[in-house]
């Protein structure tokens, strides 16, 4: 079914609007809560509230691509889990890519400017303009799919340790783009 | 995950939708590739498991054994689907893909099966045939181990019906490199041969082959200075006098653990294999440490911009803006030795000897032409190896990126007054 026709069943509040998502979304949905939560009991939990959000938020948003508009939601649902679960400490470990992150962080000691999560995704996206193809492709799909790094080697057809390499370079990167900005997370 | 971090997730959620939109639909092509490929790679390795089988039961059933259970439960319904897949060209259903390959990793077929995955292989190729693939193929690897005179004699160049020069680093061929090119064809294709054997074994200059060697040239350089294998790796450093200090250890999942190192004056196996072990001790991981931050931090100039790294090196604005251009390259007033001395200056000699980017070309008349940056698909990679020539100069293997392909090409160096210099060029 065509994401135009999805969201028009969600205008008509018709419930089968959930099920043509979860048929044609739901894998990407859950790869992406999974890559972030970890365990399958809090992703399924996590892939209903996103089901949930998407009701109460189609109308009154009409987004323009489903899927990515989608993803941002599982994103937030996912990470809001996380904390969730964190601070009752049921977790034990932290995951990879948020550890591979703190590489990102700017070394000001006070803060100069502060942004909302909108305006630094502006900031982190005009940098991504600055790379090329591939590595801007390959850090969406490690820090925003939050996809394996295997997965990624795997399908760039490169060396794990060689990918690993590239992509804390590229955090280095962001954190250099990140100062040059003058922004304190 | 700490607060920063947590914040900086947030913020990664709100990349721009078309920016999210290009990686998704790059990622579900990938997909379909890898699906392909999937198939061809376990098509191969079922081919090779059933030759395995067949020659070698005895041993894998008693290895088998010591893994219990496996082989009373898993082992037949693997052995059922190479049987099925290889000889009666029955497809592997998709949910049993993932499991599949697990077990053929856990046999250790994982290494064969990426060799014959690009190997000439069609669907119309028989058990016999793959047989032959594997057998060749394992061969070709003994052989390439041995050195590139055993690895050329193995491909067919018998040794007298071809011209080489031994230099220092590597061997000089006369034989054509289309010729060496088409002969490993019938084992695999250059790309998984560089995989196994590591980069740039080969590389072509002039029509003729290169083969580039350790040393004595009895062992195929990796051009990486960090080798893998198996879990084990070694890094490279070589020292002011020519002498090479290697590191090695072992990698288990994302750690390394530093086991010790030696040291090789000239770097040859006999060197290596009798060398003494030291342990390591805080002095030396300094060194190591102080080895990569260099280098990274270098990267990351190059990587983001190649004007920064100008600026980094001393260079104005005068110096580096030019509306002249040559081809996708901005041409600067700046002299490309003066510009390689820098480089080379600002980088220990140990850094420099480790490893070594090239970010920049020069024109004909000696200038600096300035790479485009991020955007234009040019990414350069530093990757090299510096051999001592005995006669003041070096040479280095310098490696770059562009796209999808990567290349590298060797380039001789001299060092006068403190500073590092192009030599003869």
């Amino acid at each position: 079914m065509e994401d135009r026709e999805i969201i028009r069943l969600f205008f008509h509040r018709e419930e089968s609007a959930v099920t043509q998502l979860q048929n044609k979304f739901g894998g990407f949905c859950y790869s992406i809560a999974k890559n972030i939560l970890e365990s399958v009991e809090d992703t399924e939990e996590c892939i209903w509230d996103v089901y949930l959000k998407v009701w109460n938020s189609i109308p009154p948003q009409n987004p323009d691509n489903l899927k990515v508009w989608l993803g941002k939601v599982v994103r937030n649902c996912a990470l809001n889990l996380w904390d969730k679960k964190h601070a009752k400490k049921r977790f034990s470990e932290a995951v990879v890519p948020f550890d591979e992150l703190q590489d990102c962080i700017p070394d000001f000691t006070t803060p100069e400017r502060v942004l909302e999560k909108e305006e630094l995704g502006e900031v982190i996206s005009r940098w991504l303009k600055t790379l090329n193809n591939a590595d801007r492709n390959l850090f969406i799909r490690r820090y925003w799919l939050c996809e394996p790094l295997c997965d990624i080697a795997r399908a760039n057809n490169i060396n794990e340790k060689k990918l690993a390499k590239r992509m804390y370079i590229l955090r280095k990167n962001l954190k250099i783009a990140l100062e040059r900005e003058g922004i304190c997370l | 995950m700490n607060e920063k971090v947590r914040v900086l997730m947030g913020g990664i959620t709100y990349i721009e939708t078309e920016l999210i939109e290009d990686a998704l639909s790059e990622n579900a092509s990938e997909k379909k590739k890898a699906a392909k490929s999937f198939l061809i790679k376990f098509l191969i390795s079922a081919a090779a498991v059933c030759f395995i089988f067949s020659v070698f039961f005895p041993f894998f059933a008693a290895n088998v054994e010591a893994v219990g259970n496996f082989t009373e439960k898993l082992m037949p319904e693997y052995y059922e689907y190479i049987r099925n897949f290889a000889i009666n060209k029955k497809e592997v259903p998709s949910q049993d893909e993932d499991k599949m390959l697990y077990y053929s990793e856990l046999f250790a077929f994982h290494d064969k099966s990426t060799a014959y995955m690009s190997a000439n292989f069609t669907d119309e190729l028989s058990p016999e045939e793959a047989e032959i693939v594997l057998m060749k193929t394992e061969d070709l690897l003994y052989s390439a181990g041995e050195g590139p005179i055993g690895f050329l004699e193995h491909l067919g160049f018998e040794k007298g019906s071809y011209a080489f020069e031994i230099q220092k680093g590597f061997i000089k061929t006369d034989i054509a490199y289309s010729k060496v090119t088409e002969r490993l064809s019938e084992y695999m294709t250059k790309e998984v041969l560089m995989g196994i054997l590591g980069e740039y074994v080969f590389s072509e200059n002039d029509l003729t082959c290169l083969l580039c060697a350790k040393g004595s040239g009895e062992r195929f350089n990796v051009l990486e200075t960090v080798q893998e294998k198996n879990g084990f790796y070694t890094s490279v450093i070589a020292s002011e006098n020519s002498t090479f200090k290697v590191y090695y250890g072992i990698t288990c999942e994302k750690d390394e653990y530093i086991l010790g190192y030696y040291y090789c004056s000239p770097y040859t196996k006999e060197n290596e294999e009798n060398a003494t072990v030291h342990e390591v001790t805080e002095e030396d991981m300094k060194e190591m440490i102080s080895v990569a931050e260099i280098f990274l931090r270098l990267c990351a100039y190059m990587h983001n911009d190649p004007f920064s790294l100008l600026e980094y090196l001393g260079y104005t604005n005068a110096d580096i803006l030019s509306n002249e251009t040559v081809g996708n390259y901005i041409k600067t007033s700046i002299d490309y030795n003066d510009f390689l001395s820098k480089m080379l200056y600002s980088m220990t000699e140990k850094a420099f000897r480790d490893r070594f980017s090239i970010v920049f070309q020069k024109d004909n008349y000696g200038k600096l032409c300035v790479l485009p940056g991020g955007g234009t698909g040019v990414d350069f990679i530093s990757v090299s190896s510096l051999y001592d020539n005995g006669d003041g100069t070096y040479t280095v293997f310098a490696c770059w990126e562009y796209g999808e392909g990567e290349y590298g090409s060797p380039l001789r160096f001299k060092k006068a007054d403190g500073h590092w210099l192009v030599d003869g060029d």
